[in-house]
């Protein structure tokens, strides 16, 4: 009986899950797999811990949070965090042609105030959308910008890859979390990830497609949530064209911001980028129709 | 031996028959239901910071308050892991991660749940009244039941329900599919 007595000595790895609400403002899933229940709360305490940790650095809805303290000074030594954050925004933003801007926020509050903007208002704010938000120095970063910063399309997957990465250095040997919709996956056994319906946002309805996943991250942007919230930075207009974009890339950060990128850009304009980066994206236009690339085409479960 | 051939008399009464058949089915079946759905959106909500979500069930009942269809049962595992459902290996599949949902960031707490009309057994129901439930509850916290009755026909309806616990509200939205 060789085969019963290595079973029996080896601990099978088993699965678990833990669900919270009101992380980051949203939900957060974690599935781990862990070979027993102390290496699994060890892990699932890891991750709420980093979670906390970055949130206190990237958020800009806690006034002590590090960004929002250099906001209101205007230059400080920032911490190697933040300093990256800034690096891969900056660099971001002029990967994707201004489709991704930290200071976008300016023209959601602006349209928030009075739906039809004057022209006059509108081309100020196009305008300093369009110059340098800040500077970096060594350890030091100075803000150029008066317009508010806020980086919550790349924060969240940053934070996401940081987390399941905290995880597996305590114990997970399978990590997929879920920070309300952003994705990532770390291990060998590939999983299954369901794409949202934009136009059938239920809990239970039919997803619009399905894909397998294996040390990925998977994000998706759209309106079907919270509303209109998407602005182009580059015309100053609501972003209407494109109602849902998902990306599949290595890390949840690039998924995070190139998903945000899709829901601006013209569609073939994001399906070039798409290549360039090497990513998978699935976007569906406000007319229905879809588009995709191979790469995504090559993970979709049919 | 027996011929087979349809005569005046054999054609009425057969006629006849059907026609009887039919006008009794007619009266006796209900009106099916009418290419409808109910989206039954709820929101719960914790204290400050993050918090566990609580047990959930959504699901119909009939006019006489028979279950129909079950939406969701949402339950959470203990810190000792899923003790004992797991070792129903084959079901519990415990060598996989479930499938998650990538999709546009959602609010904490709430949720859409959507009856297309269709039972337990994936069979269309009836048009007619039925309980929408609600039932949410906490290890050693707050148990709460929403139970409203609606009727499911050919009028579509929205309303909405603002509550006082932990279950802060509940909306129903009735229209046609789309």
């Amino acid at each position: 009986m060789p085969l019963a007595f290595h079973t029996l000595l080896k601990p099978r790895s088993q699965r678990y899950r833990a669900r919270y609400e009101a992380v980051l403002g949203t939900a957060l899933e974690l599935q781990l797999q862990a070979d027993g229940p102390r290496q699994a709360r060890a892990a699932e305490t890891a991750v709420l811990a980093e979670i906390e940790r970055l949130e206190g650095i990237f958020s800009s809805y806690l006034p002590a949070s590090e960004l929002s303290r250099w906001q209101a000074r205007g230059s400080a030594r920032v911490s190697p965090e933040l300093r990256h954050l800034l690096y891969e925004a900056e660099s971001w933003r002029a990967h994707t042609y201004g489709a991704f801007n930290p200071a976008a926020a300016a023209l959601q509050t602006l349209y928030a105030q009075n739906p039809q903007p004057g022209e006059a208002e509108l081309e100020a704010l196009r305008a300093a959308l369009q110059g340098p938000l800040w500077r970096l120095e060594g350890q030091e970063a100075h803000k150029i910008t008066p317009l508010p910063l806020t980086f919550n399309a790349l924060a969240k997957g940053l934070i996401a890859d940081r987390a399941a990465q905290a995880a597996l250095r305590v114990g997970g040997l399978e990590v997929l979390l879920n920070l309300g919709g952003d994705l990532r996956h770390l291990g060998q056994q590939r999983v299954r990830v369901a794409v949202a319906h934009p136009f059938s946002p239920a809990d239970n309805a039919p997803p619009l497609a399905r894909l397998w996943v294996c040390n990925q991250g998977v994000a998706t942007s759209g309106p079907s949530q919270r509303g209109v919230h998407l602005f182009d930075p580059r015309t100053g207009q609501p972003a209407t064209q494109v109602v849902q974009a998902t990306v599949v890339a290595p890390s949840a950060a690039t998924a995070d911001v190139l998903a945000t990128a899709f829901c601006v850009l013209e569609p073939m304009l994001s399906l070039a980028l798409a290549e360039v980066f090497g990513v998978g994206c699935l976007l569906v236009e406000a007319s229905g129709q879809t588009h995709s690339n191979p790469r995504f085409e090559q993970q979709r479960i049919h | 031996m027996q011929r087979s051939f349809i005569s005046r008399r054999n054609f009425i009464y057969r006629t006849t028959g059907l026609l009887l058949t039919l006008w009794a089915g007619r009266s006796l079946a209900q009106a099916r239901w009418a290419d409808m759905k109910l989206d039954i959106t709820f929101e719960f909500v914790g204290g400050s910071g993050r918090y566990r979500p609580p047990y959930v069930a959504v699901w119909l009942e009939n006019a006489q308050g028979l279950p129909v269809r079950t939406l969701a049962v949402w339950f959470e595992q203990s810190r000792k892991g899923p003790r004992w459902l797991n070792e129903l290996r084959r079901w519990y599949r415990s060598n996989e991660l479930t499938e998650a949902v990538s999709g546009p960031t959602r609010r904490p707490g709430r949720y859409t749940l959507s009856f297309d009309g269709k039972d337990d057994k994936g069979n269309l129901v009836s048009q007619g009244d039925y309980y929408v439930c609600v039932e949410l509850v906490r290890e050693h916290g707050p148990y709460e039941l929403f139970r409203e009755k609606v009727t499911l026909a050919q009028t579509s309806f929205n309303r909405s329900f603002n509550l006082a616990g932990e279950l802060k509200e509940v909306s129903l939205s009735y229209d046609r599919q789309a």
